[in-house]
């Protein structure tokens, strides 16, 4: 036992004891926020360099989340399967590309990766000195086809109208916008995937106009690449079921405005939905988890048989 | 008196030391010194986390080239990398690679610019993945560094803590 002889000298060393641990906890929480707040800045600082300007907010319904239900359109679906063109171009013999340096650094560190090109014997090779633009599928097709030797411009929510008033992506840890890299290199090949995200717009007109001045930015910077506008590829049976604006009847009107577009513009309509597609045209429901994005080996099929049709 | 004087001061030695454990904690890597995530190949650890965390989207691996360009890494800096990516319809990922020497702290970085990009992507997408990429695991182990993805954090981080390396 602790024997207390000074009664008064020990309340007060108990109560400065008190105070001094009071002060010490209170410097160690403060030190540990300001390290943390120190950590975030920093992380946040970092992270600024690589995020794309704002989009401006154009006043379209792009929402994704649609209530199930009434879709009055949906006994069209067996329509939605849209014939592939087969007056495809013959193809040019794929040129080796050298990287050049066009498009304006802001991380100056590491150049724009052109993809080496793949052997002229190799299912992909039709891919060489190609640039695929698109949406969030595109970017499964980038993540699984396999399909490495194109050059891809393609961001989750991607619509028409950010791509044509120039909306920087990350690409290789630069931020670019389409026309750098329809400067940075000259292609054998332009496809063009988009108008799932623009399925919920109010005026399909909006949509068609937009996409026609891409393609005239196109041929203005790539006058020798053939232009590809791929169509709007098919939902699930269930998703078409309960999405009333991703649905399929919506995704052929837009693909029949589509290929008229091409035909306009003298471009080609390429719709490779065949092999992805059951014989109601819907998406085979074990190639998508939420009904519209594509797994891995599917974006394989997806890959092979856009290949077959681009080689025709 | 002397006794009481040594009695406080161990007192104060020891509430210091919770009061620091316990402020630490949301800042400090899960194990910054866990050897077995060290040793780990990324192939089988990606694998052990892929088999046992519940993840809602199907997970695939992606193309090592890809890699590099989605989290803008040069190959130098890598020695070995697995990722793990969803279709598209959620935001999970799982990416264990393993670094070479004093390139951890940069790879660290990279992981944190690519939750950023795809904060981005997903914001006016799918705001429900926002959650998700909110609360990623992002932790060092040696020269390992290890991102996951998912919706339960916190059965991530278990799973990694109690990672046993069962290479010989």
């Amino acid at each position: 036992m602790i024997r207390v002889k000074d009664k008064r000298k020990f309340k007060l060393f108990l109560i400065i004891s008190v105070i001094l641990l009071i002060v010490l906890i209170w410097c160690t929480i403060w030190v540990n926020i300001t390290a943390a707040e120190r950590r975030a800045a920093e992380s946040l600082q970092s992270n600024s360099n690589t995020v794309a300007v704002e989009d401006e907010d154009k006043g379209k319904d792009t929402d994704k989340d649609s209530e199930p239900g009434d879709n009055e359109e949906t006994d069209n679906k067996q329509e939605v399967e849209v014939k592939p063109q087969e007056d495809v171009l013959e193809e040019k013999p794929p040129v080796i590309q050298v990287p050049e340096e066009k498009v304006e650094p802001v991380q100056p560190t590491k150049p724009m990766v052109v993809p080496e090109s793949v052997p002229d014997g190799e299912a992909f090779a039709v891919f060489n000195n190609t640039l695929i633009i698109g949406d969030s599928r595109t970017e499964g097709f980038k993540l699984y086809s396999g399909v490495k030797n194109a050059t891809y411009f393609c961001m989750k929510a991607m619509t028409i109208d950010k791509i044509v008033e120039g909306k920087q992506i990350s690409v290789d840890g630069k931020k670019v916008s389409v026309y750098d890299l329809l400067g940075a290199q000259t292609y054998d090949k332009v496809i063009v995937g988009v108008g799932l995200n623009e399925l919920g717009w109010n005026h399909i007109e909006t949509f068609l106009g937009h996409y026609g001045t891409l393609i005239d930015k196109i041929k203005e910077k790539q006058p020798t690449a053939q232009i590809y506008l791929q169509a709007v590829l098919p939902v699930t049976k269930s998703r078409n079921d309960t999405d009333k604006v991703h649905n399929n009847a919506q995704i052929y009107w837009y693909n029949e405005n589509i290929i008229k577009l091409a035909e306009e513009k003298g471009v080609k309509f390429v719709n490779p939905a065949a092999a992805l597609t059951d014989e109601q045209g819907f998406i085979v429901s074990d190639a998508s988890t939420d009904g519209v994005h594509f797994t891995s080996a599917y974006c394989k099929v997806w890959a092979k048989y856009l290949a077959e049709l681009l080689q025709k | 008196m002397k006794k009481i004087k040594i009695f406080t001061l161990v007192a104060v030695i020891i509430t210091m030391g919770f009061v620091m454990a316990g402020c630490g904690k949301d800042t400090k890597p899960v194990s910054d010194d866990n050897v077995a995530l060290e040793q780990a190949s990324s192939t089988d650890l990606s694998k052990y986390l892929i088999e046992n965390i519940e993840f809602k989207d199907s997970m695939s691996i992606v193309d090592e080239e890809i890699f590099f360009s989605l989290y803008d890494l040069d190959e130098i800096d890598v020695k070995e990398v697995t990722l793990y990516a969803s279709t598209g319809a959620t935001a999970e990922e799982v990416a264990v690679i393993k670094t070479k020497d004093g390139k951890a702290e940069a790879v660290e970085k990279a992981c944190r610019k690519r939750i950023e990009a795809q904060k981005q992507g997903f914001e006016d997408y799918v705001p429900k993945e926002l959650e998700k990429l909110e609360k990623p695991v992002i932790m060092k182990a040696g020269n390992s560094v290890i991102m996951v993805v998912c919706d339960d954090r916190e059965a991530a981080e278990k799973l990694l803590a109690n990672y046993e390396n069962t290479e010989v």
